[in-house]
């Protein structure tokens, strides 16, 4: 078998849903560190 | 109290009790023969052999009602709000964590003796000395991941949801020797030579050694300072 | 005027993780345009510059969580289960990424999704047995109980790593499968090693910004409930 199979599929859905899980990540991060700003320091 | 006599009273205690109780023993022998019984009729005889499934089915009913009693390790305690009394108690950390540990190994261990005749039944093992030798096995998996169950139980116990956390938790550490555990027991039922095992044997020993010792030291960290 | 320490530690965390996601991007046009595609595996080989990676960055957070977790135990320090917990989280990030890339590479390259190969298995075992963690420390209310138990969870992980690698090898001694990482080449062409070490340096800096971000916002946690 000499034809190189089409898995371009595969490595769409890879490199999609680690891109989604890191970045969601670090937004998830992101959204912790603005949201958990003392009360105190914005009044 | 020396810590031998102190270790041997607390063992002698939580056997004592579960003895006029037998909920633990009873609650986890129930399980594995469902589990038994529910593996021997849940497949295709045309398609899955018996003998293939038998090593898996086996070693898995065994973990999962180990893992069902050692959940019942300290529920005693906590139920009866006896922890306190008992850290109270004028005994080492160690006499307690060896003391329940071996009254943990006698539970499961009864377990599995009805477990594996039950097991032969079942599954129609032929009756060789490679049941001696599966036996000695269970005996290495179990008190490996009862020495880890045993400490776990302990600080789980204090948590919420602890019926729950402990298996999570246990899960994990159950998986290299319950693996190691359905090799060897698959060559031995095969008529393979004690040869071929000796490598997953001394592994479990290894396993078994390395996390006792670590369970015990690790044991007074889960308890009140 | 106080000074914030832990919004300090959150934005260095911050900048490093920026950083680390801009590098991340380039892994990503390097792998896609730039690394050549091998034969036998088509475009899902290229999986191999986010996959390993993940995985030594998921690995690598879980052993520093052992390590720390026994740092907490000698010395008490809270600073040192504050960082436990950061890691531990930054580990099942990279630990679903791992779990996840591992089956669309898996799939077609070994015609399985799933293969109980040392790497994957560990991963799987060390992911299960720190979702346990996360759930421990949920349910535990007193910190110092919560720091302590956590720490021996951490540290009895630690020590299970190499029994789950030994016992697998062991399983697959005895029934040997395809193994993940081998291109069809006995070798790597550079452009294809050049990538995936570029990768991996990519992951290591991304886990140095997640964990400085998880560890600032785990210290202003306390600050405030202090």
């Amino acid at each position: 078998m000499n034809e190189t199979p089409d898995t371009s599929a595969y490595m769409v859905a890879a490199y999609i849903a680690n891109a989604v899980i890191l970045i969601g990540y670090a937004l998830s991060l992101w959204r912790r560190s603005v949201r958990e700003r003392s009360p105190r320091q914005g009044e | 109290m020396s810590p031998f006599r102190a270790t041997l009273a607390i063992a002698a205690k939580d056997i004592r009790v579960e003895l006029a109780s037998r909920t633990a023993i009873a609650t986890a022998v129930t399980f594995a023969v469902l589990v038994l019984v529910i593996f021997n009729f849940a497949r295709d005889p045309a398609e899955v052999s018996l003998a293939i499934l038998a090593p898996s089915v086996l070693w898995v009913t065994s973990a999962f009602a180990g893992i069902v009693t050692l959940n019942r390790s300290f529920a005693m305690e906590r139920e009866r709000g006896a922890m306190d009394g008992l850290l109270l108690a004028p005994v080492s950390r160690s006499a307690i964590y060896f003391g329940k540990y071996i009254a943990n190994m006698a539970f499961v261990l009864v377990v599995n003796a009805v477990l594996l005749p039950l097991f032969i039944l079942f599954f129609n093992v032929s009756l060789t000395g490679a049941l001696g030798w599966i036996a000695l096995l269970l005996l290495l998996a179990t008190a490996g991941y009862v020495a880890i169950g045993t400490m776990l139980a302990a600080m789980t116990v204090r948590t919420r949801f602890s019926e729950l956390m402990l298996p999570v938790l246990l899960l994990s550490f159950v998986v290299p020797p319950v693996l190691v555990g359905v090799q060897a027991t698959t060559r031995l039922l095969g008529g393979r030579p004690l040869s071929e095992i000796v490598g997953w044997v001394r592994f479990l020993i290894v396993y078994d050694i390395v996390f006792l010792v670590l369970s015990w030291l690790l044991f007074p960290a889960t308890m009140d300072e | 005027m106080t000074t914030d320490a832990a919004g300090t530690i959150i934005r260095r965390g911050m900048v490093i993780t920026g950083i680390a996601l801009a590098a991340l991007a380039c892994v990503y046009g390097l792998a896609l345009f730039a690394s050549p595609t091998e034969r036998s595996q088509g475009l899902a080989q290229k999986i191999l510059y986010i996959h390993p990676s993940a995985a030594w960055a998921s690995l690598m957070a879980f052993g520093i969580v052992g390590i720390t977790s026994l740092g907490y135990l000698l010395m008490r320090d809270r600073r040192l289960d504050t960082f436990s917990e950061a890691s531990a989280e930054v580990g099942l990030a990279f630990g679903v990424a791992m779990l996840t890339t591992g089956p669309m590479w898996g799939r077609p390259v070994w015609g399985a999704w799933w293969q109980w190969e040392p790497r994957l298995t560990l991963t799987l075992l060390l992911v299960l047995l720190f979702v346990g963690y996360q759930a421990l420390r949920t349910a535990i209310d007193d910190p110092e109980e919560r720091a302590r138990f956590s720490a021996v969870v951490g540290i009895m992980a630690l020590v299970l790593v190499p029994f789950v690698h030994l016992s697998v090898y062991m399983f697959r001694t005895i029934h040997p499968q395809p193994v993940f990482l081998k291109p069809s080449a006995p070798s790597m062409p550079w452009e294809m090693t050049r990538t995936l070490l570029f990768s991996m340096a990519a992951y290591t800096l991304l886990y140095v910004g997640f964990v400085t971000m998880r560890y600032g916002i785990g210290k202003r946690r306390e600050e405030q409930s202090a």
